[in-house]
C-alpha cells in the first residue's frame, strides 16, 4: 500500500484514529504535568521517510531528543516522542519540580524521566487504539535517542524502511500569557500491514 | 511500617512511587529494573508489598508476577503501568496481582490501589 493511494475516506479515518490515540495521550500528559494540554489536529502525512524528521521535529537548530517504543501484538510500527533538547529540558523540570539551566546534556534520571514520559504517552496513545480496534497492542521497553539533527536524521533512515504513513500530533503546554512554554510531537508509525488492518477493522475502502 | 519493592525500569517512576509511599508511611527496602531482578529481589527482600511495571527488560512484569506467585501464594502486588488494555488487566489478575493501576496515576488512586492489595492476605 502507497500513501499517495490512500482515499480520502481512508486518510480521514486515520487521522481519526490518530486523533483518539492523541487525545489519550494528551490526557496522561496533562495529568503527569498538571497543565492543561493544546494538542493539534493529527497530521497525517505519506511522505519519502528521509523527509520526515525535518517536517515534524522543532528547527531549533539544537539537538534532538526523541524516545522511540515499537508496537507489539496485532499492529506493527512505531510511537516516536519527538522533543527539541530545550523541550526535553523544560519537560524534566516540570516533572522533577525544578529549574535548571538550559543544556542538551541529561543525567540519568533525565533521561529515565524522558523515556518513561514517551512511554506513557505510547501506552495512552495505543490503549485508546486497542479499544477502538479490538485489537491488544503493547508498547516495547522505550530506546531514547540524543542526536543532532543530522544523526536524528540517519536513524530515521536506518529504522523507518518500509515505513510509508505518519499521523504526527503536537503537544503544547501553554502559559496563561498565551506563550508555550513546552512543546512536541508524538508519531505514529504504522507498517504496511498494520495500516491495512486498521482499514480493514474499521470496514474504510 | 510496611516494607515494599519498586518494581520498573524507569528510574523516574521508581523514584516517583517511592515518594508517594514513603509519604504513606511505606519503608522502601528495594527497587528493580527488570522482571529477573524483581523474582529475585522479592525473594531476598520479603517485602510487604510489591509495584511492578509491565513492559520490562528480559521478563515482562507478569512473568514475573508469576515466578513470584509460583513460589509465594501470598505476595501482595499492585500493577503500575502504562497499558491498560483489558487483555493486560486480565492476565496480571490471572498471574496473582492483587491491583492494577495504569500510569500515570494520582497519589491517592497509588494509595487506594496499595490499600486494595494490602487488604488481601492479612500477614
Amino acid at each position: 500500500m502507497q500513501t499517495t493511494a490512500l482515499t480520502s475516506d481512508q486518510l480521514d479515518t486515520l487521522r481519526e484514529v490518530a486523533n483518539i490515540g492523541a487525545g489519550h495521550a494528551a490526557t496522561a500528559l496533562s495529568h503527569m504535568t498538571g497543565r492543561h494540554i493544546r494538542m493539534s489536529i493529527p497530521l497525517v502525512v505519506g511522505l519519502p521517510t528521509d523527509q520526515l524528521p525535518a517536517s515534524v521535529a522543532e528547527g531549533d537548530g539544537g539537538r534532538i531528543v526523541a524516545v522511540r517504543t515499537h508496537i507489539r501484538g496485532d499492529l506493527a510500527g512505531d510511537t516516536v516522542l519527538t522533543l527539541s533538547a530545550a523541550n526535553a529540558r523544560r519537560l524534566c523540570d516540570a516533572l522533577l519540580f525544578r529549574t535548571t539551566p538550559d543544556g542538551d546534556q541529561f543525567d540519568d534520571l533525565e533521561r529515565s524521566t524522558i523515556m518513561e514520559t514517551g512511554n506513557i504517552l505510547a501506552g495512552a496513545y495505543l490503549n485508546a487504539l486497542a479499544a477502538l480496534l479490538h485489537l491488544v497492542l503493547l508498547p516495547s521497553v522505550p530506546e531514547l535517542l540524543v542526536a543532532s539533527m543530522e544523526g536524528y536524521a540517519a536513524s530515521w533512515r536506518r529504522r523507518t524502511n518500509g515505513l510509508a504513513l505518519c499521523a504526527a500530533t503536537e503537544f503544547a503546554i501553554p502559559e496563561e500569557s498565551g506563550d508555550v512554554v513546552l512543546r512536541g510531537t508524538l508519531l505514529h508509525l504504522p507498517d504496511v500491514a498494520s495500516l491495512r488492518t486498521i482499514l480493514d477493522t474499521l470496514a474504510v475502502r | 511500617m510496611p516494607s515494599v519493592l519498586i518494581c520498573d525500569d524507569a528510574r523516574f517512576m521508581r523514584t516517583v512511587i517511592g515518594q508517594v509511599l514513603g509519604q504513606y508511611g511505606f519503608t522502601v527496602v528495594g527497587e528493580a529494573d527488570s522482571g529477573p531482578r524483581a523474582v529475585e529481589r522479592y525473594f531476598a527482600l520479603r517485602p510487604d508489598l510489591v509495584t511492578m511495571d509491565i513492559v520490562m527488560p528480559e521478563l515482562d512484569g507478569i512473568a514475573a508476577i508469576r515466578q513470584i506467585m509460583e513460589r509465594d501464594p501470598t505476595a501482595r502486588i499492585v500493577v503500575c503501568t502504562a497499558v491498560g488494555q483489558d487483555k493486560h488487566v486480565a492476565e496480571s489478575v490471572a498471574a496473582g496481582a492483587k491491583a492494577f493501576l495504569v500510569k500515570p496515576f494520582k497519589p491517592a488512586q497509588l494509595m487506594d490501589a496499595v490499600d486494595r492489595a494490602l487488604a488481601t492476605n492479612p500477614r
